[in-house]
């Protein structure tokens, strides 16, 4: 039996008076890849901003491995790799001098070597000692994922992770993930448009519209669209957000 | 008309918005405008008989208050005007087909705004400056009049002396130096505490500095002022614009690296040692040897040491309320007011008072950050 990594309380969350999330409930389990899909606009990074402790909800709870993210932060924010905007990279640190801050902000020992050996696999290494500010959307791309792997997290938090990155990054990126998943280590949020990584990645998937939780599907689900062959699951998620 | 100019006309419609989103947090906008106002009133009335003197010395020293007006302006410009290059280079409307001098035209507008209002802000201010000091009429007009000349010409250099934008120009690292590779990756804050350091050399940039050559120029023209003179006041114009922008800095870098790390578990302590310890050491060098550099220049000693020591007092409060509101992601400008405004109470009543409270209130403002 597999512990509940997160566990997303009848979250509401607002920017001024507009409210973004009305009340969503989802559990993702350790080993388990979950995709957040839905329209642009609907939550879905807001969401994760919450799961993040970026933007406090304004009713319900998030707790990540059973630690609270409005009471307990700093020990959900432990358990907890997050994957910022590319945007959000200091300009004027290097790759490097960023991956040795967060490692310090997470008060780890050391750097681990799996992230670094990712590097070099994601071939990042040449860039590490150049500034954030000339690198592209990619390059970025890759340091943001190394960070949210940084210290062991027992749920990684990733925004439309694999946008900007070059197909065989994001292959690279996306078997390390799932090593890690299949050895029962972490659990993986992710919110996307892309189906691919919904049909052939994911063990969970929920839809997201108007601030609500309108569909999950489990993994059977995914598997058996994914036979019932190409566009499927498109179809569906249309069908859905109609 | 604006719509003839589309750069313009975006900017407009830009404007229009933010007064609209500012209308809907009207209460809060007027509670703190009114704070604000009320604090600059204490602090004007507090001073109001001073007043007189600070007028007839600004006239009495005109040339170097043309050279400072002159020189802030020609800075304000050349900066402005540069980031408009650089913007409109990449604005979303840069592959439409506007006409040259329909971009000129904004840029010119969005270089020369931000100064003008401040002009008239500051004419405004010493028009109250002077109704609250009893100040003539005709004393007050003539400073603002000198002002006003300083700042035409000093825009009229600052827009010719501006660089045109460069396909490099948004690199910020340009003039950070290098840094050497490594082969081990450790964790570590210490990158943190450069950061500040980082962003004041980024936006020192070279091509803004060259007007600087103008001050000794201005000074080899009066009469009496030796080279070594003119090189002292450019120590010291220099130290002050490092010094200052490094005050800047660690707000705008406080504020980014708050932003980054905030799904990360990093202590207050540690983030706010982090993000200062360096520019603090630049900071007392730096004071030191403009004090020393003052004191080369004739300024009794005591007086040399009480600036310093005021300067930091000013760096030490400023410092400790940036880190705290950049951890909590809230705006700085109530608390800074509120706090400079008692310290310039507390130092009119009580010459040298305020530098202790400085202390006491920057180890406050931590201690609420520390329990953050």
């Amino acid at each position: 039996m597999t512990s509940i990594v997160l566990d997303v309380r009848d979250v509401h969350a607002r920017y001024g008076k507009q409210e973004v999330l009305r009340g969503v409930t989802l559990q993702v389990r350790t080993g388990q890849w979950f995709c957040l899909l839905g329209p642009n606009g609907v939550g879905k990074s807001t969401l994760l901003h919450c799961v993040a402790a970026r933007l406090v909800p304004s009713a319900g709870d998030i707790l990540v491995c059973d630690h609270s993210v409005r009471t307990s932060t700093v020990d959900a924010k432990r358990k907890l790799g997050y994957g910022c905007a590319p945007e959000q990279l200091p300009g004027l640190l290097t790759g490097r001098q960023c991956l040795e801050v967060y490692a310090s902000a997470k008060e780890l020992e050391c750097v681990d070597p799996e992230v670094i050996e990712l590097a070099e696999a994601l071939k990042f290494t040449m860039y590490l000692d150049r500034f954030v500010d000339t690198y592209s959307l990619g390059t970025r791309q890759k340091l943001c994922v190394l960070l949210a792997l940084l210290g062991q997290p027992e749920l990684i938090v990733l925004d439309e992770a694999f946008n900007g990155l070059d197909p065989a990054s994001a292959l690279v990126v996306k078997r390390h993930l799932q090593e890690r998943l299949a050895a029962n280590r972490c659990a993986v949020l992710l919110a996307t448009h892309s189906l691919d990584i919904v049909e052939h990645y994911a063990d969970k998937a929920a839809l997201l519209l108007d601030g609500k939780v309108v569909r999950e599907w489990s993994d059977s689900e995914i598997a058996a669209m994914r036979e019932q062959g190409a566009a499927r699951f498109e179809e569906a998620l249309a069908g859905e957000s109609s | 008309m604006l719509r003839r100019h589309p750069l313009l006309f975006a900017e407009w419609l830009v404007a229009c918005n933010l007064l609209r989103r500012a209308r809907a947090h009207a209460p809060v906008v007027l509670g703190a405008s009114v704070g604000i106002l009320a604090a600059v009133a204490v602090v004007v009335l507090t001073f109001a008989p001073r007043f007189r003197g600070v007028f007839e010395a600004l006239l009495d020293y005109r040339a170097l208050l043309i050279a400072a007006v002159g020189l802030y302006a020609a800075f304000t410009v050349g900066k402005q005007r540069e980031r408009a290059e650089v913007r409109y280079t990449q604005f979303w409307l840069a592959a439409a087909p506007v006409r040259q001098y329909s971009r000129t035209l904004a840029i010119l507008v969005v270089t020369l705004l931000p100064l003008v209002a401040q002009l008239l802000g500051a004419c405004v201010m010493l028009a109250a400056l002077g109704v609250a000091g009893e100040v003539h009429a005709t004393v007050v007009g003539k400073v603002m009049l000198w002002i006003a000349l300083a700042t035409a010409i000093g825009s009229i250099v600052g827009w010719w002396s501006a660089r045109r934008s460069r396909a490099d120009a948004l690199e910020g690292s340009r003039y950070v130096g290098a840094i050497k590779p490594r082969n081990e990756t450790l964790p570590s804050a210490a990158a943190l505490s450069g950061w500040p350091v980082a962003q004041v050399r980024a936006w020192g940039r070279p091509e803004n500095l060259r007007i600087l050559v103008l001050i000794p120029a201005l000074f080899a023209v009066q009469a009496g002022s030796s080279a070594v003179h003119g090189l002292s006041v450019l120590a010291i114009w220099v130290l002050g614009g490092y010094l200052g922008g490094l005050l800047r800095a660690v707000w705008h870098t406080a504020r980014s690296a708050s932003a980054w790390l905030r799904s990360t578990p990093i202590p207050f302590a540690q983030f706010a040692w982090a993000m200062t310890r360096k520019a603090l050491l630049h900071q007392l060098v730096g004071t030191a040897v403009a004090a020393a550099v003052l004191i080369s220049l004739g300024a009794p000693l005591a007086n040399a040491l009480y600036l310093g020591a005021l300067w930091l007092a000013i760096v030490l409060l400023s410092y400790s309320i940036f880190v705290v509101d950049a951890y909590r992601a809230r705006p700085p400008l109530i608390r800074l007011v509120l706090s400079f405004a008692t310290l310039a109470i507390v130092e009119a009543r009580q010459h040298g008072w305020s530098i202790p409270l400085a202390a006491l209130l920057a180890a406050w403002h931590l201690r609420a950050g520390a329990k953050t």
